[in-house]
């Protein structure tokens, strides 16, 4: 199973031009951002004198990628780098090879998992280098970089090592989500692009479904539609991400004036993970009655 | 003593489409091919050659029948795949990896990884100069050479070699031939190997099968096949007479032939179905070696002067072109 990780990572880290324009422009990005911010610090007292008012703090700072891939803009993304991975294999008529080497379903499900672990690996780079380049940039500009170690109430650190797993987890989860729409693009349509079209468009056809439901509710006056958007991985993405990061649940504004409450942790927790194995089994489901003639 | 079977197809049928656009592909085949043997399969463009391997390596479902590896169904059966090593339809490769870095991709997918056996292979099939530049760049016959080293890692017992030498350069084709023949006789392998290249075939199978629409229509040693359609040349003057006299033993029919052939007939004989054609220089009687002393006897009886009869060596390409019109006239 390792050597079949290994493949599958060598393949999408080989593909440079792919896995920079759709994941490693985050960490590229963060690290171009912080390479400007140390010119402006080197060169401007009032960028200095702004960070030392109000220093950044580590914790907020090691969080924030994380919050970049749970949102519909970086799930469509992620989706699109997925479509790459799962139809470049029609396109490239790769296939052929693959499967006289190893069996339908361990090959699917591999590249599932090593996608996913792919971006976490990004973003967890991400992380280091936001991590660190902003203390970087508080240290030139003569700041501190709080909270020290030593200021940390009790249970801190574990609190936040624990929201730093929420977060890490979460975003695995998301690009699972994506991975799986894009996979049944590639499935549907053998080729990339038409998988980038599916991918992308499930993704964000998430929120189109909270406007449908809207509309809806107001030609039938019947707020229980409202209640469909809570089954959507969008809304229990969006949903666990806010119970982890704030301590309360995601509520779209339009359905407070309806009395509800967002769903606890515990059901949106079960309903990802109803969603991935379901969207993962329909994959290789698909996949091992498909007829590989390319 | 049972017979070793490498692969056998038992009424293997495969229709794509539905309804009024179904067209049947492969239809009722059955194939065996005993291990340690070169195994021909030909066929006219969409007779349906790739389709068998495609069903042999369990890329596609069997509408009906079965196809068997080594005595067991390849169908959902990825452990007896790693027996079989394949190139269909042309090489392919992620282009933004080098052919080295392809060949190690797929076996670790495999999980036969073996660094220096994939070094082996790459020289072996003459590409190791050119193994570290990406795929990308790669001529069709470079594809293919490194197809044929990715159908050989993990010491598959049967190799399934899908039109090897398409886009190879003659010396490459030469070489290709060597090393097929060196899979069977040194290193104890099977091939099946479906190709256009029909005097390669020739040369380097035991045994073919031409298949037309999906179905067998002849199966057999190559020098067999070749021998059930030998043909004689008889050089005779005069030449008119000599056709005709031969005609009365042979022909039933007259047909006119194109450049270089005046005439083409198809006669029964007693004992196997015959043809001939007169061409500028003499006359081409479908018959056997063993005919001869028969044909000359007809001639000197007419008072004809023989300059030449001998058998004419025809090629499995004839035999094929052949085999396929017949079917077409059929």
């Amino acid at each position: 199973m390792l050597s079949l990780f290994r493949a599958e990572w060598d393949k999408i880290a080989g593909n440079r031009i792919t896995v920079a324009a759709f994941v490693g422009i985050f960490p590229i990005s963060a690290f171009m951002l912080l390479v400007f911010a140390g010119i402006a610090v080197l060169v401007s007292a009032t960028f200095r004198q702004n960070i030392v008012n109000a220093p950044p703090n580590w914790m907020e700072q090691l969080l924030f990628p994380w919050v970049i891939i749970n949102t519909e803009i970086g799930r469509a993304i992620m989706a699109a780098f997925a479509a790459d991975v799962f139809g470049g294999e029609y396109q490239r008529q790769m296939w052929k090879n693959l499967l006289q080497r190893r069996g339908r379903s361990a090959i699917i499900l591999n590249k599932f998992l090593t996608m996913a672990v792919f971006v976490l690996a990004a973003f967890l780079l991400m992380c280091v280098i936001i991590g660190i380049g902003v203390g970087l940039l508080t240290a030139l500009a003569g700041a501190a970089y709080p909270p020290a170690l030593s200021d940390l109430a009790p249970g801190e650190l574990e609190r936040f090592l624990r929201q730093f797993g929420a977060q890490a987890s979460i975003a695995f989860a998301a690009a699972l989500v994506a991975a799986a729409y894009a996979a049944l693009g590639g499935i549907f349509t053998r080729s990339i692009l038409g998988a980038v079209a599916v991918g992308v468009l499930l993704t964000l056809a998430e929120q189109g479904v909270a406007l449908v439901l809207f509309i809806l509710n107001q030609i039938a006056e019947n707020p229980d539609l409202l209640r469909l958007y809570f089954f959507t991985p969008g809304y229990n993405l969006a949903n666990l991400s806010t119970w982890s990061q704030f301590g309360s649940g995601y509520l779209p504004p339009y359905m407070t004036q309806y009395g509800f409450t967002p769903l606890p942790v515990e059901a949106s927790t079960l309903l990802v993970i109803a969603w991935l194995v379901g969207l993962m089994m329909l994959c290789v489901w698909l996949f091992r009655r498909q007829d590989i003639t390319s | 003593m049972s017979t070793v079977l490498a692969l056998e197809t038992r009424g293997l049928t495969k229709d794509f489409g539905r309804g009024k656009k179904r067209v049947r592909a492969v239809n009722h085949l059955d194939l065996q091919v005993e291990a340690g043997q070169v195994y021909g399969f030909l066929g006219p463009n969409g007779a349906g050659k790739t389709t068998t391997i495609r069903i042999l390596l369990d890329l596609v479902r069997a509408t009906q029948g079965e196809a068997l590896l080594f005595g067991q169904r390849a169908y959902r059966n990825p452990a007896l795949l790693k027996r079989v090593g394949a190139l269909v339809e042309g090489a392919t490769f992620y282009p933004y990896l080098t052919g080295r870095q392809n060949l190690e991709v797929l076996a670790r997918t495999e999980g036969t990884y073996d660094k220096a056996q994939i070094a082996r292979l790459i020289e072996r099939v003459g590409m190791a100069d050119r193994a570290d530049r990406r795929a990308g760049g790669y001529s069709t016959g470079m594809k293919q050479r490194m197809g044929v080293a990715a159908a050989l890692m993990g010491q598959p017992e049967l190799i399934i070699l899908d039109e090897p030498t398409n886009g190879l350069d003659p010396a490459g084709i030469q070489e290709m031939r060597i090393l097929v023949r060196e899979l069977v006789e040194k290193d104890g392998k099977t091939v099946f190997l479906s190709s256009h290249m029909l005097n390669e075939v020739e040369q380097v199978c035991d045994r073919v099968a031409i298949i037309r629409r999906g179905e067998i229509v002849r199966e057999g040693a190559v020098s067999g096949l070749l021998a059930e359609q030998a043909r004689v040349r008889v050089d005779a003057q005069p030449l008119e007479k000599a056709y005709a006299i031969l005609c009365q033993h042979w022909t039933t029919h007259y047909v006119a032939g194109g450049s270089g052939v005046l005439a083409v007939d198809r006669v029964e004989a007693p004992r196997r179905e015959v043809s001939q054609e007169v061409t500028h220089s003499g006359i081409l009687v479908n018959a056997a070696r063993e005919d001869i002393p028969q044909i000359a006897r007809k001639l000197i009886e007419a008072n004809i002067e023989i300059f030449e009869i001998a058998p004419e060596r025809q090629s499995l390409e004839d035999y094929f072109l052949a085999v396929t019109s017949e079917e077409n006239h059929a």
